[in-house]
């Protein structure tokens, strides 16, 4: 009865709520994905290529025939996996940054700061452009190059939030009785900025998951054949005229993640006012 | 006064702010005195005055400027991490607001274990809660706070809460902070109450810094009266409550109203407190002491005993005396 | 000799409840005082007893989830809870002032002091230049030096006590014939404390406002009031002049609080606190004593009768141990 009680006071934000069902939407996909796909992906059927939804293939088929709500589970699969992925590159190289610069000020400050502000100088898709231009297409070079991007969003929220904790009374007081650097800042600050860190990297995945369909999109991201809501949707849109339905599955894909994320920080960082 | 007593010895203390423009700002300037073993000791004054500031100078959470603190029944331990970590130990500090003074995000039980973590006190996880209980108990706490959130407890209970933190690990010497002025008068007569029963049971020193006279001059052996940064007057309570002999002191115990006592000697001090940063020249008082004299202007003067162990910064004592 | 003086401000069972999990609790629970013209009344109690939401009442300034249940507030013989929103806006200001603790937030940061306490009076009334002048006069009477250069200062330029006097003058240019002071003096130094105490005091007898004093401090109470009012959980416990009520108090609470306050004369002595807390809104009890739980001299009836304020030696209490005299 206890427990359930923070849970209840997350799901009465409409915000959170509506996040939630949405990205649970995709994820159930994913999951779904794992157990049951009804055709290869990849598989190519040109006799039925730009079918509607029929009981055989209950999204229709695209431009070679492939079955769409297959591709559709395992391009879920690549968003997920790139979102966290680059959720988690920016929360683990970011957050100690930016609690080094906040928490000890003064020169250390001002290096790390230095060098976040030089890169969010960059556009960010720009930089991807150039790290995927120099490196090559690939998945791990799609992560990499958004995943720096990422970086500086972190270090300057966790940069504020131990700035904001690191003469509060009860730091000092724990200081007071010897305790160390490390301890101050794993025990005693960090799971207080924990809120803020969340709507960010929230807020991160959304950025991610569209930036990844982004260049899949202009043909950096995922390579053909795999799937992927970007390389879809570039594919679909020459069939617009013939297939509306084709163009439409993976924008709403892409909406659900992207929205549902959005909603879900929106709703996080009104529930960590109230 | 016999050596061995002194507990915690401060001479020329001295900390400096960098202010605009790189001026200095002195919040605590060319401080002497020095602090007995089991005794509490009052620091009185107003706010800006350095109190605070000399609070955390004296439990190491501020670097001096100059001048020194010095513990006599343990070594000095700058520059070496288990000396200080030992004085880490020995010294406590309790802040006033024990609602920014506790971590909110960390179970009771856990913040009153940290410190013997911290020093690798006890065997194992059941030894230590076993101690976190016993002090809990000594606070008037029961088992059913450990597993319990700060947010859960009213201010009382979070300050008995942070009295426990500091004392489990069996200090001797504690830095109350303006412990009680957050509190309501009788929640703050609960915890006074309960420090003066711990000091008995645990023979624990107090510096109790507050700004207000009547809570210092109930619970203190000696009282230090402050003013921009230095001592004005010091002695023990009787002395300065009965014949206080600085202007400011008697300016304090006029203003600080006993629902009791009539008021003894209606002095109203006119203007404000000056900035630290724009301290007059002279004695410091001098821009608001009623009986200001040109020498007041120009010298600024000295801790002069009065009788034994009555000290008085005024240059109408010394007028007096030669 | 109080008979005499026309009664400025009258509540008379004031019940103020919120709503929290579905129930009324209560914040005021049936309050009458009545407050005289040139009088200083204290209403003394510590933090959540619903002192200032009594005071907010008076000033139609409740929170928006407060409701008033019962009672009724009359000011000038004039009913003010059925006001309309511009009767309102009429009497704040003109009527009823009220300052509040913290001096620095009660100002606005950007505009010039004297603006500030111009505009007040613009606000009821008053021309142009004829607001000037009297702003100017008025920062006099508030004690305050070369008011010619501070009427065009701002708020931060100042310190805690001047801006509280610039609060006080901003409160008082209209001539309100009542002033609420919510702790005015809690947020300040004590040496200041008692210079703003002396202004309270000396304003009281020239420009005779009645002052409505809301402290937890019953030493500055005891300097400043002539009559009050203690609090606890919403209700009045005890009331009467000052001297008697702190030389002669007859409610447990009102004694609790008096051994609560440290002193040099108790030294070495353990100070009688009341043992427990204030209860939150919800955990009050609906009916029987509010401070059945935290009394040392309780009876089996203090739990399911609520006590009547009933006179003894000259002042009103509310409490079991005093029955009414048959």
């Amino acid at each position: 009865m206890k427990r359930n009680f923070p849970l209840r006071r997350y799901f009465s934000n409409i915000h959170f709520a509506i996040g939630f069902y949405m990205v649970m939407t995709v994820v159930s996909l994913m999951i779904l994905g794992f157990f049951y796909i009804p055709y290869d992906p990849n598989a190519i059927d040109i006799a039925h290529k730009l079918q509607g939804a029929t009981t055989a293939h209950i999204l229709g088929t695209d431009q070679l025939g492939r079955d769409i709500f297959s591709r559709v589970l395992v391009g879920t699969r690549v968003s997920l996996l790139i979102g966290i992925l680059v959720v988690g590159f920016g929360v683990l190289i970011g957050t100690p940054l930016g609690a080094l610069s906040g928490y000890f000020g003064g020169k250390t400050d001002e290096v790390i700061m230095k060098v976040i502000d030089t890169q969010m100088a960059f556009p960010g898709i720009l930089l991807a452009l150039m790290i995927i231009a120099v490196f090559g297409t690939s998945l791990q070079n799609t992560v990499l190059a958004l995943g720096l991007m990422s970086i500086p969003r972190f270090t300057r929220i966790a940069r504020s939030g131990f700035m904001k904790y690191r003469n509060a009374e009860f730091v000092q007081a724990s200081r007071a009785r010897g305790a160390s650097h490390a301890r101050i800042l794993v025990l005693h600050i960090l799971p207080n900025i924990v809120p803020e860190l969340l709507v960010t990297a929230s807020l991160g995945f959304a950025s991610a998951v569209m930036s990844e369909a982004g260049l899949s999109y202009l043909g950096l991201g995922m390579q053909p054949p795999n799937p992927s809501f970007g390389k879809m949707l570039s594919e679909a849109q020459n069939y617009i005229l013939q297939a509306w339905w084709y163009v439409l599955i993976p924008s709403v894909a892409i909406s659900l993640l992207v929205m549902g994320f959005n909603l879900l920080g929106d709703g996080l960082q009104s529930i960590n006012q109230q | 006064m016999r050596q061995h007593d002194i507990l915690v010895e401060c001479s020329q203390l001295v900390k400096e702010y960098k202010g605009t423009r790189n001026k200095p700002v002195r919040a605590v300037h060319d401080l002497s005195f020095s602090i007995r073993q089991g005794e509490t000791f009052g620091l009185v004054g107003e706010s800006g005055c350095g109190k605070s500031t000399l609070g955390q100078l004296m439990v190491r959470l501020l670097e001096p400027t100059s001048g020194t603190v010095r513990y006599t029944n343990f070594q000095d331990g700058r520059g070496n991490r288990k000396q200080e970590k030992a004085m880490r130990k020995e010294n406590q500090i309790i802040f006033q607001d024990p609602y920014s003074s506790i971590n909110p995000r960390k179970r009771i039980g856990w913040l009153v274990e940290e410190p013997l973590i911290i020093h690798g006190i006890g065997k194992d996880a059941q030894e230590r809660k076993a101690m976190v209980c016993s002090i809990l108990k000594e606070v008037g706490l029961d088992d059913s706070y450990l597993d319990r959130w700060p947010r859960e407890l009213s201010g009382g209970q979070r300050q008995r809460v942070a009295i426990a933190i500091a004392l489990i690990l069996n200090p001797s010497f504690v830095v109350c902070d303006e412990v009680v002025s957050a509190l309501d008068v009788s929640v703050q007569a609960q915890v006074l109450n309960l420090l003066q029963e711990l000091q008995e049971k645990f023979g624990l020193t107090y510096l109790f810094i507050s700004h207000n006279l009547q809570v210092v001059s109930y619970l203190s052996d000696r009282i230090g009266v402050m003013y921009l940064g230095g001592l004005v007057e010091m002695g023990d309570t009787e002395q300065i409550y009965h014949h206080c002999l600085h202007p400011y002191t008697k300016a304090l115990f006029s203003a600080s109203v006993d629902a009791f006592d009539s008021v003894k000697e209606d002095l109203l001090l006119s203007g404000d407190i000056p900035s630290p940063s724009r301290s007059p020249s002279g004695c410091p008082f001098h821009t608001r002491c009623i009986s200001c004299m040109k020498r007041c202007i120009e010298e600024n003067p000295s801790m002069v005993e009065v009788s034994p162990g009555h000290f008085c910064a005024c240059h109408l004592i010394q007028g007096m005396n030669t | 000799m109080e008979k005499e003086r026309k009664a400025i401000l009258e509540i008379e069972h004031l019940h103020l409840d919120y709503r929290i999990g579905g129930r009324f609790c209560h914040a005021v629970h049936d309050v009458s005082l009545t407050i005289h013209s040139g009088e200083i009344l204290a209403l003394v109690g510590e933090s959540g007893c619903g002192k200032t939401q009594t005071a907010l009442a008076c000033m139609g300034l409740q929170p928006e989830s407060a409701h008033i249940g019962k009672g009724k507030i009359y000011f000038e013989g004039r009913e003010l809870l059925s006001q309309s929103k511009q009767q309102w806006n009429t009497l704040r200001g003109k009527g009823i002032s009220m300052i509040f603790q913290e001096p620095m937030t009660a100002l606005n940061p950007l505009v010039k002091v004297g603006k500030q306490i111009e505009e007040n009076g613009r606000n009821h009334g008053l021309g142009k230049i004829q607001a000037r002048e009297s702003t100017l006069s008025m920062m006099e009477k508030v004690g305050l030096p070369d008011v010619g250069r501070l009427y065009s200062s701002y708020p931060h330029q100042l310190s805690g006590g001047m801006r509280q006097r610039i609060i006080i003058a901003m409160a008082l240019i209209n001539d309100p014939p009542l002033l609420i002071a919510d702790e005015p003096t809690t947020a300040l130094d004590v040496t200041i404390q008692k210079q703003i105490m002396s202004l309270m005091k000396t304003l009281n007898k020239e420009l005779g406002t009645a002052i409505m004093l809301i402290s937890h401090d019953l030493g500055v109470v005891s300097h400043l009031c002539d009559y009050v009012h203690i609090m606890y959980a919403g209700t009045i416990v005890e009331n009467g002049p000052v001297h008697m009520i702190l030389n002669k108090p007859l409610h447990p609470y009102t004694k609790g609080l008096l051994g609560s306050i440290p002193s040099y004369g108790k030294k070495d002595q353990r100070l009688d606190s009341i043992a427990g807390i204030v209860p939150s809104l919800e955990n009050r009890p609906q009916v029987g004593c509010q401070f059945y739980n935290r009394c040392t001299q309780r009876m089996a009836s203090c739990k399911n009768i609520s006590p009547h304020a009933t006179m003894r030696d000259g002042h009103m209490v509310a409490c079991h141990l005093y029955p009414e005299e048959a």
